[in-house]
């Protein structure tokens, strides 16, 4: 494969970079749609941690954390730019759709996910890494390189931010 | 917040997103591999291996028992509508998505009366509900329409009124109405939504007006509730000279809806037992025959149970679909479901809303309120906000449909008026002319008044650009006549051959003026016509004109022959049409075949050729245009 690994453990790598690739790449891009909100950044934010952790195989000890971390640093880096880049064009008014056209955005943002898009970052990543992801506090810790403790505090803070928000109904 | 919903959200939120198809190739392009075939193949396989089993996942996820499946994805029986309108617990009208069962839409300034019912018009592009508190009969509550149409603020159609219902054809509203001060309803209205006014009817003389009132599937019957001794259902014939008592109902269990008019119902049958010997109630399917002696009432078909009380139950056009409400638990259940699904928590109200039709009948664009906005005709409904315009403004449509060219009325030279196409999709504006009033030919020729350069008449082709000069009162040369103050393009012929204009000249006052229209775009063989200016004209055909004129209080519609009789008289035909006011604007499709009138105050009225009225559309409207049908919502 691979360049870089076919002087070392050439074949082996391979086959383990696949199954990577195989068993993870699919919800990587599901997680990293989470953080930047459209599918073609989050695809593009995973192939490029994918070509990360390619370039670095033979230093990397868990693979699929330092794909999990480069994903959140690329949304991240993602979201940043795309920040500058707003503030430097002229706001356009507003479409006006048809009513068709404004369901079916509405359908694509559902309000959960629309109220978990306006926290601030830190607690989107932790609420997205912990109720998506699925991943401990540990983990996400590690994820995010931050303190387990920093990550209760942000997920506590979203859950509340989103609770008032949304409340208990619908 | 409840974790497991915002779990299920977010999963819900990506369960569409998959890696794109060649995720890995373009991966591999990336880390500069040299080509393995073998293993390419092997990970081309496996690509497709994980999609074929995530395609059949979906298959199996889409196909499996309904009713085994909760909330947050239910799912899509074949050709349910895509949306329902629900009330919560909080009183708020919120519009649901039934393919994720997300919201869509939070009308959250507005508060549902309890109890009251929904009324969702068939077109489904707008609903009506009763805002207020508590059910308190209909003191204090007023009926609201909100169209779902964006940037559409809601129109308060009723006061003092409750328990909205709307006839399947679209035609009618029915609403109960107190007297001030009085909760009780004291009459029964019926509203034409097509012509205005109303049928007013008290209640009969054993009995008040209850809750329940609906219209049967024909549109032509109403169903209202008695509430004397008995509690009664009765069925009466809207176009019956003497509706009211109207026919008992022979239905024993709760009504919820009108399925096949006169024969089936839908109706919540309480206190039934399930299989496990739970009570609570049957949504079901009754005629409305009632037992006499000797002969047993029709049974009723009952489709699914639900945990005691039902609280709202609807079908939708098809019958086949049903959304409920039991015990502020929203469900859905479609014919050949064993169970009915639930949807959600947090609401007490539900009904369909019917899929948007294509419009069937053309559309409008309309200056209103300092806005370009297309109006469903007949529906008289808002189905796009474009863009603001400048107050007063003239608009017409160009011949594709896809925009139209508007006109500031601005009589100044400084900057002078100008001329824009707008587009209907997304308001973008691109300058035509300088000048006012203009009017599109179906080639796309556009006249107009120059007034910054000497009063003349100008066109400019909108597909060449090209643009001409013409004199209005016919005379030779492109300069307009020196005395010639104001000219204003009224309409082409259906043909594009003739232009209809009117002319005020010095020492003449104002006059009608028909010229040919040459392929140059110059506007020759000018002559007057012999109709007074307070006259409103507009092309019927290549050969005819409408004209209409006041006949305190009314307005008549009559046809005109464009050639003159031998004393230079116009032969003018029969009454077409005959309404209340006095027409300000008159204006026909490219065809020929529906027409408009604008009328003092903003109101537009619209007929067919064959002089059936259509209905009121608007109110408080500058200018008015027909619109290709391709073109409407």
């Amino acid at each position: 494969m691979m360049a870089g690994m076919a002087g070392t453990s050439g074949a082996a790598d391979d086959d383990a970079f696949v199954a990577l690739f195989e068993e993870h790449y699919a919800s990587l891009v599901r997680l990293a749609r989470l953080l930047v909100d459209d599918r073609g950044s989050g695809e593009e934010v995973v192939q490029d941690a994918f070509v990360r952790v390619y370039g670095r195989w033979d230093r990397v000890e868990d693979p699929l954390r330092y794909v999990r971390r480069a994903v959140v640093n690329g949304a991240r880096s993602r979201l940043r730019h795309r920040a500058v880049a707003r503030r430097y064009v002229a706001p356009a008014e507003p479409d006006a759709l048809a009513a068709d056209d404004a369901a079916v955005r509405l359908a694509e943002h559902g309000e959960v996910s629309v109220a978990v898009r306006q926290l601030p970052r830190r607690q989107r990543e932790c609420i997205v890494l912990r109720y998506y992801a699925e991943l401990s506090e540990a983990e996400i810790a590690s994820t995010l390189g931050i303190s387990a403790g920093s990550v209760k505090s942000h997920a506590s803070r979203g859950i509340a931010a989103l609770s008032r928000v949304l409340g208990d109904e619908l | 917040m409840n974790e497991r919903k915002l779990r299920d959200a977010l999963r819900a939120e990506v369960v569409g997103v998959a890696p794109s198809a060649d995720a890995f190739a373009r991966l591999e392009r990336r880390l500069d591999r040299p080509g393995r075939s073998a293993q390419r193949r092997a990970l081309a396989v496996a690509v497709a291996v994980v999609l074929v089993a995530a395609l059949v996942a979906g298959v199996v996820a889409f196909t499996r028992d309904p009713s085994t499946r909760r909330s947050p994805a239910g799912p899509t029986a074949g050709g349910a509508p895509r949306r329902i309108l629900t009330v919560t617990t909080g009183h708020q009208p919120v519009v649901i998505d039934t393919r994720t069962n997300r919201v869509l839409v939070r009308y959250e300034s507005h508060s549902v009366a309890e109890g009251t019912q929904l009324a969702v018009a068939p077109d489904g592009r707008s609903f009506y509900f009763v805002d207020g508190e508590a059910n308190k009969g209909c003191q204090n509550h007023s009926i609201v329409r909100f169209g779902l149409a964006p940037h559409v603020p809601g129109t308060v159609v009723a006061d003092e009124a409750s328990e909205p219902a709307v006839s399947r054809d679209g035609r009618w509203l029915a609403f109960y109405r107190c007297l001030p001060g009085d909760a009780r309803a004291d009459q029964l209205v019926v509203r034409d939504l097509r012509l205005g006014g109303e049928r007013i009817f008290t209640p009969p003389t054993d009995g008040q007006f209850g809750e329940r009132l609906l219209f049967d599937a024909d549109s032509n019957h109403l169903i209202y509730e008695i509430a004397g001794p008995l509690t009664d259902l009765r069925r009466i014939d809207l176009f019956a000279e003497n509706p009211m008592p109207g026919v008992p109902l022979g239905l024993a269990q709760r009504l919820a809806g009108t399925l096949e008019s006169g024969t089936r119902y839908l109706v919540v049958g309480p206190h039934v037992e399930n299989s496990k010997q739970q009570a609570g109630d049957l949504v079901a399917s009754a005629g409305p025959n009632p037992a006499v002696p000797g002969q047993r009432s029709e049974p009723f078909d009952g489709w699914f149970w639900l945990p005691s009380d039902v609280t709202s139950a609807s079908a939708d056009s098809t019958t086949r679909h049903v959304v409920a409400v039991s015990q502020a638990s929203l469900y859905r259940w479609s014919r050949g479901d064993r169970t009915p699904t639930k949807i959600r928590n947090g609401v007490t109200a539900a009904a369909w809303i019917p899929n948007p039709r294509p419009p069937d009948h053309p559309s409008l664009a309309v200056a209103q309120d300092g806005r370009l906005r297309i109006y469903l005709e007949p529906a008289s409904e808002v189905v796009r906000d474009v863009t603001p315009l400048p107050p007063g403004s003239s608009i017409s449509a160009v011949p594709n449909g896809d925009g139209v060219v508007i006109g500031d009325p601005s009589p100044g030279c400084a900057p002078p008026a100008q001329i824009q196409r707008v587009g209907l999709t997304d308001g973008t504006r691109s300058p035509v002319a300088l000048g006012r009033y203009p009017a599109v030919s179906r080639s796309g020729l556009v006249a107009y008044e120059i007034r910054c350069d000497g009063v003349t008449l100008g066109t400019t082709d909108l597909a060449s650009g090209a643009n001409a000069r013409s004199d209005p009162l016919g005379g030779v040369g492109s300069e307009g006549s020196a005395r010639v103050q104001h000219v204003q393009p009224i309409a082409f012929s259906p043909d594009g051959t003739q232009l209809l204009y009117i002319v005020q000249a010095r020492g003449r006052g104002g006059s009608y003026f028909v010229g040919r229209v040459r392929k140059s775009g110059l506007i020759g063989s000018v002559r007057r016509l012999p109709i007074d200016e307070s006259t409103m004209l507009t092309f019927l055909d290549d050969r005819h004109l409408m004209a209409a004129y006041s006949r305190f209080p009314f307005t008549v519609v009559r046809r005109v022959a464009l050639s003159v009789g031998r004393r230079g008289h116009v032969q003018i035909g029969a009454t077409m049409l005959r309404f209340r006011g006095a027409v300000t604007h008159l204006s026909a499709d490219p065809i020929g075949r529906s027409f408009l009138a604008v009328l003092r105050g903003g109101t537009i009225i619209t007929w067919r050729r064959d002089g059936r009225q259509l209905g009121q559309v608007a109110s408080r409207v500058d200018s008015a245009t027909w619109l290709p049908p391709q073109s409407g919502g």
